[in-house]
């Protein structure tokens, strides 16, 4: 066989998957997302209609239209990327103090230290959610405790809150944003937090504008693998949140299920997709630019 | 020597139990070049380290410019590290990594562009001023290093191995540019090496470190002709130890000798010396430069000798006549 066939070959699994699992799926939600709704089996018009005289287009922008124009999808995605945004960036702090507190710690102890941030994941997502319901109810853990302590009166109303979602997606996406900057920081020539301070520069100073910066490709990966999944969340907003937060993940579910309207939800899943499509362009932009 | 620039009395770091400097006295004099010259473990490194800052001695005393330094935190001393990995800032180009060291003091920016144009041409890299490090060569990489050390003027610039990231010929131009701009700025640098070659070839004075300890410093042909005992001699050229029965052969004393291959005269060169005698031509190779002659006596003593490759070199296998002058052999206490 010739080299060319050969790696022709080789690549035919990674073809196949990307075709069946990716760009067949992509294609059947591109589709439905310009069809338009029907009292049907399946709930839709087909694109293309027969008719005397031949083929009829019945395709729309309707669906997009819809979600362009209507406040309260406009809303949904707002506060998609405000609560994905905000959570990712503290997720990216806490990040960085648990893997350079991981690092500093005695070897033996860097593992232990990785494992503990990695554990929760071996317990399904729904339960653990369902565990921070708890904590922040109004009868919950957290209220009893501070009322305990005399440092409230009423209970907080933190349970369906802004805060409770970005705590849910902090806590639950926190291993992707960790693991990243762990591996970059861990990769990190010593010297040059030495050479910083060698130069005059504190410790504290030298973390923020050597360390840091210099770890840059881990904090973007960190950034991008826990923001994509987060734009989308469907069981943290479900379970913690409430009217006042709406995300795009309860959107498509409200819609496909709640509503049967399967184009309106395709057309919400592609405004997603278009979304999520602008943090990778950035991030290989400024890769191109290095 | 005038009035040292830095004092260092009775240093000891440990790690554990192990002690990587041990007793280490040292005075160091405005404006020398101080090669620290040992065999990796040797200590050379941490010594360099703790006058930095970054390895907190156990015992003794650190002094620069008549300020003691215990507890003085790294970025506060009045020293500069090239490091060994030169550890340039990755997200910084050229001339922001130079700078970095002002801004820190909160130099004026038009200040610091001035000095960093000026650190720039003085190793001709001016034309790289906008490139990030990881567009650099080796030998482009090392200037940068050497120049963001060097621009706050420190009372003395610390170099950890500053040529061993090199390849042979650029570090030969680069042994010149740095004793050349050594000389230019006038401070004082002490550079760490594992290379006997570099350091005597770059250092007014060298000191020998062997297991933590601070074996001999003098001038470098001082230390490399008269080496105090074995382990200088062995650290900083090759050389012919001879001891016991080996000794009574070449007509020296009791105890142990060190001779540099390049003292012993072979054939016709020899005659009239007042050691060696007669030994038969075991090996021959060529370094190059050189040729590498190993002798055996009859009782099966070896000796090397070292000859410039422009000399007619002798045939293995035959017997011939060697010597050296009295004072190529050196006694060397173990």
């Amino acid at each position: 066989m010739s080299e060319r066939g050969a790696r022709a070959w080789i690549l035919t699994p990674v073809w196949l998957w990307l075709g069946t699992l990716v760009a067949l799926p992509f294609g059947i939600v591109a589709k439905l997302s310009i069809s338009e709704q029907a009292l049907a089996r399946p709930p839709y018009r087909p694109l293309l209609a027969w008719e005397e005289g031949g083929a009829v287009w019945q395709g729309t922008l309707g669906n997009y239209l819809m979600l362009a124009t209507d406040p309260l999808y406009l809303r949904a995605l707002a506060s998609s990327v405000a609560l994905a945004a905000g959570s990712t960036a503290i997720a990216l702090l806490v990040g960085l103090g648990l893997a350079q507190a991981a690092i500093r710690a005695p070897l033996r102890w860097r593992a232990l230290a990785l494992a503990a941030i990695v554990l929760p994941f071996w317990t399904p997502s729904l339960i653990r959610i369902y565990a921070w319901i708890g904590i922040l109810k109004p009868e919950g853990y957290l209220n009893a405790a501070l009322r305990a302590l005399g440092a409230i009166e009423q209970p907080l109303a933190i349970h369906g809150s802004w805060a409770a979602v970005t705590i849910g997606l902090v806590y639950t996406y926190l291993p992707f944003a960790v693991l990243p900057i762990y591996a970059a920081l861990e990769r990190q020539d010593p010297a040059l937090a030495e050479a910083a301070a060698d130069l005059g520069c504190p410790p504290w100073r030298a973390f923020w504008i050597v360390t840091v910066p210099a770890a840059w490709p881990g904090l973007a990966v960190g950034g991008l693998l826990m923001f994509c999944p987060a734009v989308g969340e469907f069981v943290v907003p479900e379970l913690l949140g409430g009217p006042g937060t709406p995300m795009m993940g309860r959107v498509v579910w409200l819609e496909f299920f709640n509503n049967r309207d399967w184009p309106l939800a395709s057309a919400a899943a592609m405004a997603l997709v278009a979304i999520l499509a602008a943090p990778f362009l950035i991030h290989q932009r400024l890769g191109a630019r290095r | 020597m005038s009035a040292p620039i830095a004092r260092i009395e009775r240093l000891g770091c440990r790690f554990g139990a192990l002690a990587a400097v041990d007793g280490v006295d040292l005075d160091i004099a405005a404006g020398e070049f101080l090669a620290l010259l040992g065999a990796s473990g040797s200590g050379k490194s941490t010594l360099l380290r703790a006058i930095a800052g970054f390895e907190p001695p156990a015992e003794g005393r650190i002094e620069i410019d008549g300020r003691d330094m215990a507890g003085v935190p790294p970025h506060r001393r009045p020293v500069n590290m090239m490091f060994q990995s030169y550890a340039l800032f990755p997200h910084l180009d050229v001339a922001s990594n130079i700078g970095f060291g002002l801004r820190q003091e909160g130099v004026a920016a038009a200040e610091i562009a001035r000095r960093v144009d000026e650190a720039m041409a003085m190793v001709a890299i001016g034309h790289l001023a906008g490139r990030k490090p990881d567009r650099l060569s080796g030998g482009e990489r090392q200037r940068v290093a050497l120049m963001r050390a060097l621009i706050k003027r420190p009372m003395l610039l610390l170099l950890d191995e500053p040529l061993s990231a090199l390849d042979r010929k650029l570090r030969a131009a680069t042994r010149r540019e740095l004793a050349a701009i050594q000389r230019q700025v006038g401070i004082a640098f002490v550079m760490v090496t594992h290379d006997a070659e570099e350091a005597i070839g770059l250092a007014d004075r060298l000191a020998v470190m062997d297991r933590g300890k601070l074996l001999q410093i003098g001038p470098p042909r001082q230390v490399y002709d008269r080496p105090a005992n074995r382990r200088v001699a062995q650290v900083t050229g090759e050389v012919n130890i001879v001891e016991g029965s080996d000794a009574t052969w070449l007509d020296l004393g009791a105890g142990a000798w060190a001779i540099r291959p390049e003292r012993i005269m072979l054939g016709e060169r020899a005659a009239g010396l007042p050691r060696g005698g007669m030994a038969e031509v075991v090996e021959l190779r060529s370094t190059g430069a050189l040729w590498q002659v190993t002798l055996a006596s009859e009782r099966g003593a070896r000796l090397s000798a070292a000859l410039l490759s422009s000399q007619i070199p002798p045939t293995p296998g035959t017997r011939l006549a060697f010597g050296f002058a009295a004072d190529a052999a050196v006694p060397v206490p173990p």
